[in-house]
C-alpha cells in the first residue's frame, strides 16, 4: 500500500501544527466561533448532539495493521474505547475532547494518517472497491488512481470552498462495489477498443433529500487526462453551483437544472482551455504510485479446494460460505469481518477488537485491512489453508458473525443517538430488526438482501439504494419511519420506491416481517429480493404491510 | 491600509503609487507590505470623477461603459457571480482587478483569480476585497491574488507564519507567487 514520501510526512505534520495553532487561537479568542467551525470541519471535527465528533480519513478504505493498532490506541486513550466505521470507509470517534484533538491528529500523522477534508464543503475522501487488487473481475487496480486523486484534492487552493461537499468514487472492476452511480463524480476504469485504459466519467449522482443516479458525462477519458478533467468539472461547479440554498447546492442539482448535455458542453469548453495547464501529471507520477500497490505474492502448492474443516465444523462452514469470497489467487480468499453483530451498533468496533483484527491481518493478510461502505472490514489476502485458524480467532472476539450480504448486515447511520440533524433513532431500529430475525438459517434462506437505515433525509445510511430502505421522519415530536423498496447500488443503480405512509417506531419490525413474508410467497425458486421485486412490483408488498400495520 | 505581496511583479504595469511605503515598523513582516489604498470604489449609482486613474467600478458598469464607448476606469471589481472572461478584451488597460469575497466561505473568487491569471493572462494587481480571513490567504495567493483589502486586517506576523507553513503542496500548477520568499 501507499507509503508516505518525505513530502507527505512534512505536509501532514504541517497540517497538525496548523490545527494546534488554530485551536490555540480559538482558545485565545482570535478566531470566532463560526470561522473556527469552518476550519475544524476541514479537519473532520464536528460538534454533535453531545460532544465533538472526529472523523478520520481512511483513504479509499485501505489500512495497515500498524494504522489499525493506532486507531485502537486513539480510541482507548482519547475516546470511549470504540470507534465507528462509516459508509464512506472512514472511522469516527464520538467523544473526543477538543483540547485532545491536536494530539489525536499527531497520533494519526505518526502512522501516515489524517482527518483532512473529511467534512466541510470541499472534496471528501475518495472511496473505492474494498476488494481492489484482490479480485479477478478487475480491469485495473483503482487504488493508485485514488491516491492520485487524494493528493490532487488535498488542500486544492481553488476547490476548498465549494457550494457543498463533494464526493468521488472509483471502481476498477466490472462489478461496481463502490456505488459510483450515486456519487458527485463516479469513475469507472475501462478499456477502449484499442485496449487503452481510461475512465467512464459519471456526474451528478447522489442520495440525500433529492436522490439522483449519475449521468455519463464522458464515455471514455484517457487516464492521463484524469485530473485536468476533474479540475474542469469542479471549476464549472464552483462557479455555477447554487449557494443560496443549502439543499440545492450539490452538483446533482446543477446537472439536472442545466441538463446533462449543457453541463457536458460547459465542462468540455472549460477543459479545452485548461487541459494542458491545470493539474496535469506525468506518467512517472502515476507509475510510481502503481508500484506502491503490488499484487499479493502468488501462493503455490495446494489447489482451489475449500478448507477441509468445513466438513467437520458447521459454524465454520456457514462463515466460510457467507463471509469469504474468491481471490484472484485461488489459494487465497477474501475475508469479510462483519461489524453487524447483535451486540453493538452497526459499524462499531472496540479497541480490543481493532487490535485483534490488526494482529490477524499481520498474521494472515499481509498486514492489510480494508473498510467497506457497508461498514464492515475485509482481510483481502488470506491463504485458504489459514482460514480455519483465522475463523477461530475471530470467533473468540465476536468478530465472526456470518451474515455478510444477509438481512442483518444492515447499513445504519448514527441517527438520533449521535447526530444533531437526525429526525429519528436508527440504532433502536437496528436492534429491533436484529431481535426479530435472530435466526441465521432464516437469513440464509432469504439470500442476499440489504436493509439500509437513515435517521433523516440526508441519507447517510443510503436508504434509497437498499432492497428495503428505512428513513426516519419526525411527526409531531415522535419518531416515524418511511419505507422504500427495490433500491439497488450495484452496476444498475436504482432508487427505492416509496411503500406508503410512514409507520410508527413500534411497528417497524412487523412491517419488515410482512415484507419478507410477501417476498417468500412471491419468490420463484432462489430468486433474490431484488429480482422478485422487479418482477412483481410494489403492490403486493403494499397490500400486506398496510393490511397488518394499519 | 492594504496588504500587498512584495516584489511579485516588478515587470508588470500595475500602478503602485509613489506614496506606497514599505512599513518599516513591522519587523519580520516577510513578503507583505502595508500600503496606502489610493483607489476608490464608486458604486453603480455614484457619479464618476473626471480623472479615472484610481477609480474602481463594478464589472457590470465597466462593461456597460465599454459597450457605450465611454472612457474606462482602470479598476474593476468582480462579484462572485460575474464572469471573468467578459473582461478579456480589456485586461490590457486594467491596472487593478478586485475580486470581492462577500463572505469568506464563498469560493467562487478563487476560480476568478485563477482564470484571470491563466486564461486571460492578466498580470496587473489582483486584489481580494471583503471578508478575507488569514487562514485562507495562502490559497488566495496560490490562485493568483497578490493584494488584500480586508474588512478585518490580520496581523502581518501571523500572516507570514500561515502562508509559509506548507513547504510542499500537491498542486504544482498552483505555486505561491514567489517560492524564494520563504527562505528569507
Ligand atoms: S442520515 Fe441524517 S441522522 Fe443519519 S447521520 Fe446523516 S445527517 Fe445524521
Amino acid at each position: 500500500m501507499y507509503q508516505y514520501t518525505e513530502q507527505d510526512k512534512a505536509f501532514v505534520q504541517a497540517r497538525v501544527d496548523e490545527f494546534a495553532d488554530q485551536v490555540a487561537r480559538y482558545n485565545e479568542g482570535m478566531l470566532d466561533e463560526d470561522e473556527f467551525k469552518q476550519l475544524r470541519l476541514r479537519n473532520g471535527l464536528y460538534y454533535q448532539r453531545h460532544a465533538y465528533m472526529l472523523r478520520v480519513a481512511i483513504p479509499y478504505g485501505v489500512l495497515s495493521s500498524k494504522q489499525l493498532h493506532q486507531l485502537a490506541h486513539i480510541a482507548s486513550t482519547y475516546d470511549k474505547d470504540y470507534g465507528h466505521f462509516t459508509t464512506r470507509q472512514n472511522i469516527q470517534y464520538n467523544w473526543p475532547d477538543l483540547q485532545d484533538v491536536p494530539k489525536i491528529l499527531q497520533s494519526l500523522a505518526d502512522v501516515e494518517m489524517h482527518a483532512i477534508q473529511t467534512s466541510g464543503n470541499c472534496i471528501r475522501n475518495t472511496t473505492t472497491d474494498p476488494l481492489a487488487g484482490a479480485t479477478a473481475d478487475e480491469i485495473e487496480d483503482p487504488r493508485p488512481w485514488c491516491e492520485l486523486i487524494r493528493q490532487w484534492s488535498t488542500l486544492h487552493p481553488e476547490f476548498n470552498w465549494l457550494p457543498r461537499k463533494f464526493k468521488i468514487a472509483v471502481t476498477g472492476s466490472r462489478n461496481d462495489r463502490a456505488a459510483v452511480q450515486v456519487h458527485d463524480i463516479g469513475l469507472r476504469l475501462i478499456k477502449n477498443k484499442d485496449n487503452e485504459t481510461g475512465f467512464e466519467v459519471l456526474v451528478g449522482g447522489g442520495l440525500g433529500r433529492t436522490p439522483h443516479i449519475g449521468s455519463v458525462i464522458r464515455d471514455f477519458l484517457p487516464s492521463a487526462d484524469l485530473l485536468t478533467y476533474l479540475n474542469a468539472i469542479l471549476r464549472v461547479y464552483n462557479q455555477a453551483g447554487r449557494r443560496d440554498n443549502l439543499y440545492k447546492a450539490r452538483i446533482k442539482i446543477l446537472v439536472s437544472a442545466m441538463g446533462i448535455d449543457a453541463f457536458r458542453t460547459a465542462v468540455e469548453t472549460e477543459w479545452a482551455s485548461s487541459k494542458n495547464e491545470d493539474d496535469t501529471f506525468s506518467e512517472e507520477t502515476i507509475n510510481a504510485l502503481k508500484a506502491q500497490f503490488p499484487l499479493a505474492p502468488k501462493l503455490n502448492g495446494a489447489t482451489d479446494q475449500p478448507p477441509a474443516e468445513i466438513f467437520s465444523h458447521p459454524l465454520f462452514n456457514q462463515w466460510y460460505k457467507s463471509n469469504t469470497r474468491e481471490h484472484l489467487d485461488t489459494n487465497r480468499r477474501i475475508v469479510f469481518i462483519s461489524l453487524k453483530s447483535p451486540f453493538a451498533p452497526a459499524g462499531d468496533i472496540t479497541s480490543e477488537q481493532m487490535h485483534t483484527v490488526a494482529d490477524l491481518a499481520e498474521e494472515f493478510s499481509l498486514s492489510e485491512i480494508r473498510s467497506t461502505h457497508e461498514q464492515n472490514l475485509v482481510l483481502p489476502h488470506v491463504p485458504v489453508s489459514e482460514l480455519f485458524r483465522l475463523w477461530k480467532a475471530l470467533n473468540g472476539k465476536r468478530l465472526a458473525t456470518a451474515n455478510i450480504g444477509k438481512l442483518s448486515d444492515m447499513i445504519v447511520c448514527p441517527g438520533l443517538d449521535f447526530c444533531s440533524l437526525a429526525n429519528a433513532g436508527t440504532i433502536s431500529i437496528y436492534d429491533q430488526i436484529n431481535a426479530r430475525f435472530d435466526n441465521l438459517d432464516f437469513q440464509y434462506e432469504l439470500g442476499d438482501i440489504s436493509i439500509k437505515i437513515s435517521g433523516c433525509m440526508n441519507a447517510c445510511g443510503h436508504h434509497h439504494v437498499g432492497d428495503i430502505g428505512i428513513l426516519g421522519v419526525e411527526k409531531s415530536g415522535e419518531e416515524w419511519y418511511q419505507l422504500t423498496l427495490g433500491g439497488h447500488a450495484g452496476n444498475k443503480a436504482a432508487l427505492g420506491k416509496r411503500l406508503g405512509k410512514a409507520i410508527p417506531k413500534v411497528a417497524v419490525a412487523d412491517a419488515i416481517e410482512s415484507i419478507l413474508n410477501t417476498f417468500i410467497r412471491e419468490r420463484i425458486e432462489n430468486e433474490t429480493f431484488n429480482a422478485t421485486f422487479e418482477r412483481v412490483g410494489i403492490a403486493p408488498f403494499k397490500e400486506t404491510v398496510y393490511a397488518t400495520a394499519a | 491600509m492594504l496588504l500587498q505581496l512584495k516584489n511579485t511583479s516588478e515587470t508588470d504595469h500595475r500602478a503602485v503609487p509613489d506614496s506606497a511605503v514599505e512599513s518599516g515598523s513591522i519587523p519580520n513582516s516577510g513578503h507583505f507590505i502595508e500600503r496606502e489604498n489610493n483607489w476608490t470604489f464608486y458604486p453603480d449609482d455614484a457619479a464618476l470623477p473626471e480623472d479615472h486613474a484610481f477609480t474602481i467600478v463594478s464589472a457590470t458598469r465597466f462593461l456597460e461603459r465599454a459597450h457605450n464607448n465611454e472612457t474606462l476606469p482602470t479598476g474593476v471589481c468582480l462579484r462572485p457571480a460575474d464572469s471573468t472572461t467578459a473582461l478579456s478584451d480589456y485586461q490590457q488597460q486594467l491596472k487593478l482587478i478586485c475580486i470581492e469575497f462577500p463572505v469568506y466561505t464563498d469560493g467562487r473568487g478563487y476560480t476568478h483569480a485563477r482564470l484571470l491569471r491563466k486564461r486571460l493572462g492578466y498580470s496587473g494587481e489582483l486584489r481580494a476585497v471583503g471578508d478575507i480571513r488569514a487562514d485562507q490567504m495562502l490559497f488566495m495567493l496560490r490562485s493568483g491574488i497578490d493584494s488584500f483589502d480586508c474588512i478585518n486586517q490580520p496581523d502581518i506576523a501571523l500572516l507570514k507564519q500561515l502562508t509559509a507553513r506548507f513547504e510542499h503542496n500537491y498542486q504544482p500548477s498552483y505555486p505561491l507567487p514567489d517560492r524564494a520568499i520563504h527562505s528569507m
